[in-house]
């Protein structure tokens, strides 16, 4: 009883939130390790007309959520090391993070639901599947942004701007997360730079090799810790 | 298919705290192939000769780079061609810019006695290169400066250069055994990890 009712609480702090927002888009956090899925859910998630910020790892995800800059949040479990059998990084910040932000934990680990660990979480988090299709979340998205809505409206009635999202809004970043372009460039650049990197080390050794100079060596291994330091200074950036 | 489109051909992911280790492990691993095939270039090389001296025949097998700050070793035989014994006398003479210390016996005789009729005596000579990185550079492409001097007793000596070089890598050898052992552990780590993604990605 105590659980519904500080869940219906936590309903109604979020419902606030996005009623202050209607005829505005909803925003949504997607946090998730895994860049090619979470390409995928922005931009199927953008197509819906919702605006979205991305995280590859807890600590910024933490960042927005704790800065209550998003209406609902998509969490990966592992949001550290999706290989990392260990890792409940994502369910702690679904916990511990901001509880009256709706969460949706998407994981391809569905035992998870069982797990005694979902006990002590907000009664606004639900799970879904990542092997259930893109489909299926931005359905759940919908759901719980409608459900949201419903506990807000006077009579109940549902508001379906906060289902469809709305597209035809201008599309505003929000402050402190604009990226300056030279940084977005070296983000997104930065990994094929380390690939020549590596390979023109690779080419330095083979010529040391060739032209029997190991002095050439020395360009061998500062190519390569150049890549990793740009991966790095790319990851700091992210 | 996403949003109306779809993805074709592979992309490098953009870069995470998980993918720099990986990135770490492929710059590693650069590092020590590149160090390994420069090493073991100088290393594994060897080369053999033959010099007739009437009525004796010296054979050499010899590194083509003798590796500085590693024990090495040249192999000689001497065989008399001749059909009466003969005595002979054969010096490892050093006049490179390298010292040598050679190691067998404690002297530079390679062999000095009699040798009978069709008889092949066989010597190696152990020899330490003591240098300085900046001295094997500066002895690039140059022979060490070795020679084997001798012949018959009864007759002059002669000297004839040993056609081997200077590694300009110090202890070339010694490097490329514990780059080999390391890149082959690194091989193991990379091929086992990227089994377990497999895996992963299957389940």
């Amino acid at each position: 009883m105590t659980g519904d009712r500080q869940g219906g609480q936590l309903m109604k702090r979020a419902a606030n939130s996005v009623a202050g927002k209607i005829g505005t888009r909803a925003t949504i956090l997607a946090a998730d390790d895994d860049h090619k899925f979470l390409e995928e859910v922005k931009e199927i998630l953008e197509n819906e007309g919702y605006g979205v910020i991305t995280a590859t790892n807890p600590f910024d995800a933490k960042r927005i959520l704790g800065d209550g800059l998003v209406d609902l949040a998509l969490l990966d479990i592992r949001l550290t090391d999706m290989n990392d059998e260990k890792d409940r990084s994502g369910l702690i910040i679904a916990r511990e993070i901001a509880p009256q932000i709706p969460k949706i934990l998407v994981t391809s680990y569905l035992p998870y639901r069982d797990n005694s660990e979902e006990k002590g979480l907000p009664a606004n988090v639900s799970f879904v599947s990542k092997q259930a299709g893109l489909d299926t979340i931005v359905y759940s998205v919908k759901s719980t942004l409608a459900s949201i809505k419903r506990s807000s409206a006077p009579d109940g009635r549902e508001d379906e701007t906060a289902l469809e999202g709305s597209a035809e809004m201008a599309p505003k970043e929000k402050p402190g997360f604009e990226k300056s372009v030279r940084a977005k460039w070296l983000t997104q650049k930065s990994p094929i730079m380390a690939l020549i990197l590596l390979l023109l080390a690779l080419l330095a050794g083979v010529l040391a090799m060739v032209l029997e100079n190991p002095i050439l060596l020395i360009g061998t291994v500062a190519a390569a810790i150049l890549a990793v330091v740009l991966i790095g200074v790319s990851i700091s950036i992210e | 298919m996403t949003g109306g489109k779809m993805v074709v051909g592979w992309r490098i992911s953009r870069p995470t705290v998980t993918s720099l280790r990986w990135w770490c492990l492929s710059a590693l691993f650069v590092i020590l192939v590149s160090l390994w095939f420069n090493a073991a270039h100088y290393t594994f090389k060897r080369r053999s000769e033959e010099w007739v001296l009437w009525p004796v025949t010296v054979r050499m097998f010899a590194p083509s780079y003798l590796s500085a700050n590693n024990d090495e070793q040249i192999r000689f035989t001497v065989e008399n061609m001749d059909s009466k014994a003969v005595d002979v006398a054969f010096r490892l003479i050093n006049s490179g810019t390298l010292w040598d210390f050679p190691k067998q016996a404690e002297n530079n005789n390679v062999y000095s006695g009699p040798i009978q009729s069709q008889e092949q005596i066989y010597r190696a000579v152990d020899l330490y290169l003591p240098a300085s990185i900046s001295q094997v550079y500066r002895m690039r492409g140059k022979d060490a400066g070795l020679n084997i001097s001798g012949g018959l007793v009864s007759a002059t000596p002669r000297t004839i250069p040993i056609p081997v070089q200077v590694a300009p890598i110090l202890q070339a050898k010694q490097l490329a055994d514990y780059c080999g052992i390391a890149l082959f552990g690194l091989v193991i780590w990379l091929v086992r990890g990227l089994w377990d993604k497999i895996g992963e990605r299957a389940r």
